[in-house]
């Protein structure tokens, strides 16, 4: 994100371009987990009172982690021109920074409230970069663009085709069909109405609103190479009012009476965060949990074809270096951001290939570690983000609050579809009443 | 001896760096009370509170990004 479109003439080799490493890094980890060369991944625990309850055990988990991971990126950014010790050096500042986002998140109160370590990497590194200043020292290791990609290379593996097929027709119904509804509207309105003058913006906006929030935002930020101010911004609203709508969602929906199966579909259409959206849905009850957590689940998944497709509509439409004219294939191959292959790629190979050779119990065992492993380089890249932005840039990303007005209108469109499609769905009229 | 514009810049060096000092402390001030605000927002009294109870209560993780990050997505079945 935030880097210029390389030219036609340029070509990325393997070796050299962050998109490919992103591929090879994502790749190497997920091979370490599926071939057993890792077993778990250190992480911060849960603590309520007592802030060393956070590391019981975990220290050296955690040290050997940071060395792991200093490790391979480091060899990433010596391939890419930048100097290896250097890397190393700003490394261990960074991983400390999100161990201490991931301390903060997983206080027991924070952790309920919803507000979690993408907020506070954000918050720790925008609090650094404007007041001291980011340390020369530490700037080689702010690579925000390689931990994003290779973590979206690892969210690939998450996305389990196979398993939507079995969740039923009623939930596809209301998360693929409102979701692509709901992003069309928004882009109209962004583009068209209010004029936002970055359609990237808006695509990472419409993005979040629609499918599931911050992993949305990330995902389609770096298949239409957004800036990092614009994936933060979207970032830190869908943060907010995802904390809101948890909180009134069910609170409303019982106070008004709306059979609870129903109102689970819509949090699950509308809330932005998934672990909002199950604690949201259980507040209703344990059947209606369920509902909430599907129709999120079945949104989840969609994210890979969303952002394979901005991807593609990215290199052949807005990308367009060509006076108008469409692009050659070699020029569409040229742009096309790689690391995309190997999101659907890992995608593809979880769940038509080692989801049916291995079993369900063994890839669900892989996608856990593979998924912590994405959780600690989306954290270390929201800290990079959080350092490499000023507050001057992200108020000059606002434009006069047509990006807020983008989400709320959008977010109200989406909130009265999702209703009408839940009905529909899951209210006893097309599909049988989930009892 | 230093001229009166090496004085003037020196004072502007340690002027600058008293105000960033001062400006650190005030935000990672504001980092701790908010911290701190949050994580008592389930002491709140009415619905509000409640549903935060609730979560804290059934160990909801209400941070998760993507569903395979929530206890249990294993086990959901089909609607």
């Amino acid at each position: 994100m935030d880097h210029d479109i390389a030219p036609a003439t340029s070509r990325p080799t393997l070796l050299t371009s962050e998109d490919w490493w992103a591929v090879w890094l994502g790749g190497l980890l997920i091979a370490a987990a599926s071939f057993g060369l890792i077993t778990a991944v250190a992480g911060v625990a849960r603590w309520t009172t007592n802030p060393t309850d956070a590391f019981e055990g975990q220290g050296l988990s955690l040290l050997i982690l940071g060395l792991g991971l200093a490790l391979v990126t480091a060899l990433a950014a010596r391939a890419m021109g930048g100097s290896f010790i250097q890397h190393q050096a700003g490394f261990f500042f960074l991983f400390l920074l999100a161990v201490l986002s991931y301390f903060l998140a997983n206080q027991t109160g924070i952790r309920a409230a919803g507000v979690g370590y993408a907020f506070w990497a954000l918050l720790i590194g925008l609090l650094i970069s404007n007041t001291s200043g980011t340390p020369n020292w530490l700037k080689p290791a702010l690579r925000s663009e390689l931990y994003i990609k290779t973590g979206l290379v690892l969210l690939g593996a998450e996305i389990l085709f196979n398993r939507v097929l079995s969740l039923g027709p009623a939930g596809l119904f209301v998360a693929w069909l409102v979701t692509p509804v709901v992003i069309l509207f928004m882009c109209f309105l962004g583009t068209r109405v209010l004029k936002v003058s970055s359609p990237s913006l808006v695509i990472v906006i419409a993005a979040a609103t629609s499918v599931c929030g911050v992993s949305a935002a990330i995902a389609t930020a770096a298949a239409a190479r957004a800036k990092k101010d614009e994936l933060t911004l979207a970032a830190g609203m869908t943060l907010i009012f995802t904390v809101i709508m948890m909180i009134l969602m069910p609170i409303g929906i019982r106070a008004i009476g709306m059979d609870p199966i129903v109102g689970a579909a819509w949090i699950g259409g509308t809330v932005d965060a998934t672990g909002a959206v199950v604690a949201a849905g259980a507040m209703l009850g344990e059947e209606a949990g369920q509902v909430a957590a599907i129709v999120k689940m079945i949104q989840n998944i969609l994210i890979g074809v969303i952002a394979f497709l901005v991807a593609v509509y990215w290199v052949t439409n807005i990308e367009d270096s060509t006076n108008g004219k469409r692009p050659a294939m070699t020029e569409i191959w040229t742009r096309f951001p790689k690391f995309i292959l190997g999101f659907v790629g890992a995608s593809l190979l979880f769940s038509f290939v080692l989801a049916p050779t291995l079993g369900d119990e063994t890839v669900t065992a892989i996608v856990d570690l593979t998924s912590d492993f994405r959780g600690w380089l989306f954290c270390l890249a929201f800290v990079s983000i959080g350092l490499e932005s000023n507050f001057r840039a992200l108020a000059s990303q606002v434009q006069g609050g047509r990006p807020i007005q983008l989400y709320l209108v959008g977010q109200t469109f989406n909130v009265v579809l999702t209703l009408a499609a839940a009905y529909v769905a899951f209210g006893g009229i097309l599909f049988d009443k989930v009892l | 001896m230093p001229g009166p514009r090496a004085v003037q810049t020196d004072r502007q060096t340690t002027e600058t760096g008293s105000r960033v000092r001062w400006r650190l402390a005030i935000y990672i001030l504001a980092v701790f009370t908010l911290a701190v605000a949050l994580s008592q927002t389930s002491r709140l009294p009415g619905p509000l509170g409640e549903v935060l109870r609730a979560n804290i209560t059934a160990d909801h993780d209400t941070t998760a990004l993507f569903y395979t990050e929530v206890n249990g997505w294993k086990d959901w079945g089909g609607r």
